[in-house]
């Protein structure tokens, strides 16, 4: 890609009016363009006005930096600044427009090849990595650029290189992990380090193990509750064969059984009367039939259900008039549409209608006794059906204590062994209870037999280890990645260095051929081989052969723009580095004083192909003379600013500052 | 449609209940915890396992659906402390939880919220029981007392 500056454009900013244009006649730019301008004439202005058009940062102003731009003490509302640019031939112009009164800058980008005028900055996706600032102050810049890429303090070189390679990249992508995995990490409860893992881990195993203990107890106690009861059936039976001679005691036995039996039905038909009432809410309490009835009451006073469904106002929507007859406006439907929303649908409207109906149907009548009264009658019935199971058991245990104690040693030792299975199927039976309970009231230091809670445990465990897991997992993830990031920014940085290095040593043993130079490294600032320091040619020389290659690489050419190229150098310096400058890029374009001009503009001619020369000054009262003698037909003068266009003029200026 | 769920500790809780009532089915062990929770003002949305029931009342409870629908919308009015005249917010509360039609006349919501006072019923019970109960007669009967306490200081208090 070959970047070149067409030229600019400035109007009502606090640098002069101005319309600057680098083309030749055929279109192309010049292949070195001196701008010769006094100091004060806004040379640090237009720069920065170039970099913000080019960079987009324009767009990010604050309106202190908008408002600066006006020219102090002027009132106009806007300003404007262009900068064209040609990029493999093809226009591409980049704009700011200044709005003063409300401090607001707008970017637009004009890019005839693809979709003409956009009101935002929009390079061509291509070219963004190269309108960075950072990377942008490699090629648009101060003289004193070339001078601080030696500084053994600064790390200009390294900088550079990083700009131009984009190494700030990987570094973005190793922020960009490290800020992922701090979001994943800071939405996660629990642990989140290995060992905090491994004892969630070995707590799961412990409760797994406890939860197969358990299932294979609770089996146990199922088949050892049968065996309990088979063998307690078995004595029972013995027991009746040994006393079967006991007829009348035998019959009242059986008579009492029977009346165990009946109560246990009366208790079962008690229960089922009690769980039909139960089933009614209202007979729970007699609270919920009164906060029933006065929520129905005041559904009557909100006129609910409504008269007017959602359909209705859904429906009117559709018509061109109102009901009213009125046409429908815009105000109306938006009315209409929000009111559709607030009222029931017919649907909602008819559930309500059924509850309410519901509600009314179950009203006792006066004089009626409650539901609630009616299900405690049930439950009475229920009590008393159980007083008289518990009396008929009562009636079987002692009927059965006569028989067995007149049985003798044989049976009482029999009913013993029995009393003992009993036992043991009873403690059996509560251990299933216990392995069946939710286990919601354990106390800490309890032991669990819940299964429920230890499978609620498991759960929890689980979700933990999952959580933590992947925590864990995305961490190591995080510095495998990062690690891959480092290395790979460390090789490329060497590689990239020692390339540059041989690329810039083989330019600069063509050029320096009279004063030959080599560079040795670049630890952040460039150091010479074999000496601290050159002479001041030599660094400018070496200085600016290390931008020009660096930009060079992967075959993209680009300008130089260069305020004040040679400052105070002496004539000899001014020389060299004049000669060298147009060899190492394709367009260069500089800002100088009338006081850089001698040596530096006549030894950089030399080498260029073409040169465009332009003089710009600020038109007050202190450059009045000036426009006396002005080239005919080679200067465009605006209302506060001339530009003229000629060698001769340009060469014969003498002013260094604006008067 | 969403359906009725039942937490499985529940089930377990109440298993030898379910065992020894006449007739009884799992709906009656839902109830029995809807009824616990309305009363009480105790929801608890569902987090464990939980069991799918039917998406509609049983033919037993049928007849007395509109009673729990309308316990629900008062509990939720309620919690909300929402007024009973305060009319957007109650026809805002009611559309969200009772659906015009369908097989159970909840929304989705609706059913979300009466599981949650099905959970935190259960939730109350199991608190109040020192041991789980035994058989359906004698749950039956502390159950009644419980939810009648219960009545006296949750939702449906006289206001006072």
């Amino acid at each position: 890609m070959r970047i070149s500056i067409a030229g600019w454009q400035s109007q009502g900013l606090r640098c002069p009016d101005v319309n600057v244009d680098l083309r030749t006649g055929e279109g192309t730019p010049f292949h070195v363009a001196f701008l010769q301008m006094p100091n004060g004439t806004g040379k640090t202005t237009t720069l920065d006005l170039l970099k913000a058009a080019l960079s987009g940062e324009a767009e990010r102003w604050d309106e202190a930096t908008v408002r600066g731009l006006r020219r102090r003490g002027e009132t106009h509302l806007g300003g404007n600044f262009k900068v064209k640019l040609l990029v493999d031939g093809r226009p591409l112009t980049f704009e700011i427009d200044l709005d003063f009164e409300n401090g607001r800058a707008t970017c637009l980008t004009t890019r005839p090849g693809s979709g003409g005028v956009h009101r935002r900055w929009a390079p061509p996706p291509e070219m963004r990595r190269f309108l960075d600032r950072s990377f942008l102050n490699l090629f648009v810049f101060n003289g004193e650029l070339a001078n601080e890429l030696f500084k053994a303090s600064a790390t200009r070189a390294e900088d550079a290189i990083d700009a131009l390679c984009q190494l700030y990249l990987l570094e973005d992508v190793s922020e960009h992990v490290e800020k992922a995995w701090e979001k994943a990490a800071a939405g996660r409860a629990g642990p989140k380090t290995e060992n905090a893992l491994a004892t969630l881990r070995t707590k799961r195993t412990d409760l797994l193990a406890r939860k197969v203990k358990l299932t294979r107890m609770r089996e146990k106690a199922v088949a050892d509750m049968a065996d309990a009861k088979a063998k307690s059936a078995e004595l029972e039976e013995k027991i009746k064969a040994k006393t079967a001679g006991m007829v009348q005691d035998q019959s009242d036995l059986a008579d009492a059984r029977t009346a165990e039996a009946s109560a246990v039905a009366d208790v079962k038909s008690a229960t089922t009367a009690a769980l039909a009432a139960i089933r009614l809410p209202l007979a729970l309490s007699p609270l919920i039939g009164e906060a029933l009835g006065t929520w129905k009451e005041s559904l009557e006073e909100l006129k609910l259900p409504e008269a007017t469904s959602a359909q209705f106002f859904t429906d009117l929507l559709k018509q061109d008039a109102c009901i009213c007859g009125n046409p429908m406006s815009e105000v109306m439907q938006e009315q209409i549409a929000a009111r559709a929303k607030l009222v029931l649908s017919t649907s909602e409207n008819g559930q309500l209608n059924i509850i309410k109906g519901d509600i009314e149907k179950y009203e006792p009548e006066p004089g009626e006794p409650s539901y609630h009264s009616g299900l405690q009658a049930k439950l009475a019935d229920l009590s008393k059906a159980r007083r008289e199971q518990l009396e008929a058991e009562q009636n079987v245990r002692a009927l059965r204590r006569k028989i067995i104690d007149a049985g003798g040693e044989q049976v009482k030792q029999w009913e013993a062994e029995q009393e003992a299975e009993d036992k043991r199927y009873g403690e059996l039976e509560d251990l299933i209870h216990s392995i069946d309970d939710p286990g919601l009231n354990v106390r800490p230091a309890e032991e669990i037999f819940s299964l429920a809670r230890i499978q609620r445990e498991i759960d929890e465990a689980t979700d933990k280890i999952t959580e933590a897991t992947n925590t864990v997992d995305l961490r190591a993830k995080t510095a495998t990645i990062q690690a891959i990031i480092n290395r790979a920014e460390d090789l490329a940085r060497r590689t990239i260095k020692r390339e540059l290095l041989d690329a810039c040593n083989q330019r600069l043993e063509q050029i320096l051929v009279n004063d030959p130079i080599e560079l040795e490294s670049i630890e952040g600032h460039l150091k010479l081989a074999g000496q601290e320091s050159g002479s001041e040619a030599q660094m400018l020389s070496v200085g600016y052969t290390f931008l020009m290659t660096l930009l060079e690489r992967g075959d993209n050419r680009f300008p130089l723009l260069v305020d004040s190229p040679v400052g105070k150098m002496d004539g000899s310096v001014r020389r060299q580095v004049g000669r060298l400058i147009p060899d190492l890029c394709s367009q260069f374009v500089t800002f100088v004083i009338n006081t850089e001009r001698a040596d530096f503009v006549t030894a950089v001619e030399g080498k260029a192909r073409d040169a465009l020369h332009l003089t710009f000054f600020r038109k007050t009262d202190g450059t009045r003379r000036l426009m006396t003698n002005l080239p005919p037909g080679r200067y465009e003068e605006t209302s506060n600013g001339v530009l003229v266009n000629d060698e001769g003029y340009f060469d014969t200026f003498d002013m260094e500052v604006e008067e | 449609m969403a359906s009725f769920r039942i937490r499985e500790d529940a089930l377990n809780w109440l298993s030898d209940v379910q065992r020894t009532l006449p007739g009884g089915t799992i709906f009656d062990l839902y109830y029995f915890c809807a009824m616990a929770g309305l009363t009480a003002g105790r929801s608890e949305e569902l987090k464990g396992a939980s069991r799918e029931m039917v998406d509609y009342f049983v033919a037993d409870y049928k007849p007395v659906a509109s009673f729990i629908l309308a316990m629900l919308v008062v509990a939720e009015l309620k919690k909300g402390r929402i007024g009973l005249t305060e009319e957007g917010e109650v026809r805002e509360v009611f559309r969200s939880l009772v659906a015009g039609g369908g097989e159970n006349g909840l929304t989705d919501e609706g059913m979300k919220r009466l599981n949650a006072y099905a959970n935190g019923g259960y939730e109350y019970l199991a608190e109040q029981w020192e041991q789980r109960p035994q058989s359906a007669e004698e749950f039956i009967r502390t159950y009644s007392a419980l939810v009648g306490e219960a009545a006296e200081s949750g939702p449906f208090a006289a206001p006072g």
